[in-house]
């Protein structure tokens, strides 16, 4: 039986690493929308139900403000969870020293896979220069930035990375939701083709009108990262997305979590 | 695992992007997962008056079993862009025809004003009415709900960033129903479930416009009660839909 037939039949397949390369804890501080809480121990048990090995995330503390604390929150989640918990750090210009240097601080830590901008919620559009001073300091240690893209928010279009990667060529970067739309998708795709380190992540792109078979027509296979945003979203989404689709399992592995480890250069996710 | 798919569309073509998009194409994909039955809405804008553009909804869906037309609706000012309430009526009876209204594309609220005796015979007809929350406006909605109150809301394609909204909706009105389409929202089906009761969420893929396989391995694998899962799955529409 392949992937497909497997879960059909109501199995999670045993042995098959997942990795979820964007998500987001924290401990109820996000109240834009209602948003359901529970431990984090509780999260993980369901990532792990449904055979996610290992999760990627950020601070929902950061996110609203508070920067160096959620950072360092997430950093004692880690330490609580070293095998299934994975940090990005968060990074604002707004107080850009003192992050840069908690990044500087924790770069060598295991649990650390990069750094996550959100320049909607920065309230700071990556058109301008203000995030510099991060893209050098990665460009130059091949650190990972995962960046929220949606084509439709004036801060975050991936389109603006075209002018970024010019000054910064070797960024390495993962655009968050692929630029939400379809416009945003095929910027997406542009950019990953044209610069060797920018990775494509796929949850979002749920709703570009780009089915994943198709995608996966259009964009380079080691491009395509798994990620559910979780707990914004509910992970079985993104998933069922990639496990009940047509794509080849070879495909398919790849994407839930081989291309994600090859970006980063070491494995991540336990192997049963 | 059987599912019955209230939210379910087709193009004529094929078109960029999408892995099916034709009646066909969207049906077998549909039965390669356990979708067994649908209600189809005809997305192609470029296909003639709105009564052509029904009447090849109404056409594939004679092809296959399982297959039910949701016609789209629109308000009762220029005759030959509705449907009368015989032929409506009649629609309704002998094929099990659903309506849908879109605010947005349509340039058409839902208020009373608008849609007058439509409203009335749907409600006659327990039949469901159809609606996209990203086209909806709640106001409005409400002024309908509170003349008929009996009227059977399907409102699909919620989204997470008006969950407090749509939520506080249906627990107000009865006959209010979500479909799973956009329920992406952590634990989003558990709650709803928790807050409403599983008799007021239907399976919804909202094919063609996205994959399907998202909202099959989240009804599998969510933490409901096998009974629960069930009426999600196909139970509700079955009753709302098939049985009336």
């Amino acid at each position: 039986m392949n992937l497909k037939q497997t879960v059909l039949s109501g199995v999670i397949p045993q042995g098959l690493p997942i990795f979820d390369a964007h998500a987001h804890v924290g401990e109820g501080e996000y109240n834009a929308a209602y948003l359901y809480t529970m431990p984090l121990e509780k999260t993980l048990s369901l990532s792990k139900k449904i055979g996610i090995g290992a999760i990627a995330a950020s601070s929902f503390k950061a996110l609203v403000g508070k920067g160096v604390e959620g950072n360092a929150r997430l950093m004692e989640f880690c330490a609580e969870f070293p095998e299934q918990l994975y940090a990005y750090l968060y990074y604002e210009p707004r107080i850009g020293d003192a992050l840069l240097q908690q990044i500087d601080a924790f770069k060598a830590n295991t649990n650390f896979v990069g750094v996550k901008i959100h320049p909607r919620e920065a309230k700071t559009s990556i058109e301008t220069n203000a995030y510099d001073p991060l893209y050098d300091y990665c460009e130059k240690r091949g650190i990972l930035i995962l960046c929220h893209t949606w084509e439709t928010e004036k801060e975050n279009n991936p389109a603006s990375f075209f002018r970024v990667l010019k000054r910064f060529p070797k960024l390495k970067l993962l655009l968050g939701h692929m630029g939400g739309t379809y416009t945003g998708c095929m910027s997406s795709i542009e950019l990953s083709k044209r610069f060797d380190h920018v990775f494509l992540d796929i949850n979002g792109s749920l709703y570009s009108q780009i089915w994943i078979e198709e995608l996966a027509n259009l964009a380079p296979h080691e491009k395509l990262i798994f990620s559910t945003d979780q707990v914004f979203n509910d992970p079985r989404i993104i998933v069922g997305r990639v496990l009940l689709s047509d794509l080849d399992d070879a495909l398919k592995r790849k994407i839930l979590c081989e291309n994600f480890e090859a970006a980063i250069g070491r494995t991540l996710c336990p192997r049963i | 695992m059987i599912f019955k798919d209230i939210n379910s569309g087709f193009y004529l073509e094929k078109r960029s992007g999408l892995y099916a998009a034709t009646m066909e194409e969207v049906s077998l994909c549909g039965e390669a997962l356990g979708i067994v039955a649908g209600a189809y809405i005809n997305l192609e804008r470029g296909c003639g008056t709105l009564r052509q553009a029904n009447d090849i909804t109404r056409m594939r869906c004679k092809e296959k079993t399982g297959r039910y037309p949701v016609l789209r609706m629109l308000p009762p000012g220029y005759p030959d862009e509705h449907h009368s309430r015989e032929e409506a009526v009649r629609l309704i009876l002998e094929e099990k025809a659903l309506f849908r209204v879109c605010p947005g594309q349509d340039a058409s609220p839902l208020t009373l004003w608008m849609f007058g005796w439509m409203l009335e015979m749907l409600v006659e007809t327990k039949t469901p009415l159809l609606v996209s929350l990203q086209e909806l406006d709640l106001r409005d909605a409400a002024e309908v709900k509170q003349a008929y109150p009996d009227l059977r809301l399907v409102i699909t394609n919620t989204t997470q960033w008006m969950n407090r909204q749509y939520i506080r909706f249906a627990q107000h009105f009865p006959e209010v129903y979500f479909d799973t389409s956009n329920i992406i929202e952590y634990y989003g089906i558990e709650n709803i479930v928790e807050l409403l009761g599983a008799e007021r969420i239907l399976f919804g893929t909202n094919m063609p416009e996205k994959e399907p396989y998202d909202k099959v391995f989240q009804l599998m694998h969510c933490e409901l009660s096998e009974v629960e899962k069930q009426l999600i799955a196909h139970g509700n529409f079955e009753r709302i839909v098939e049985v009336r």
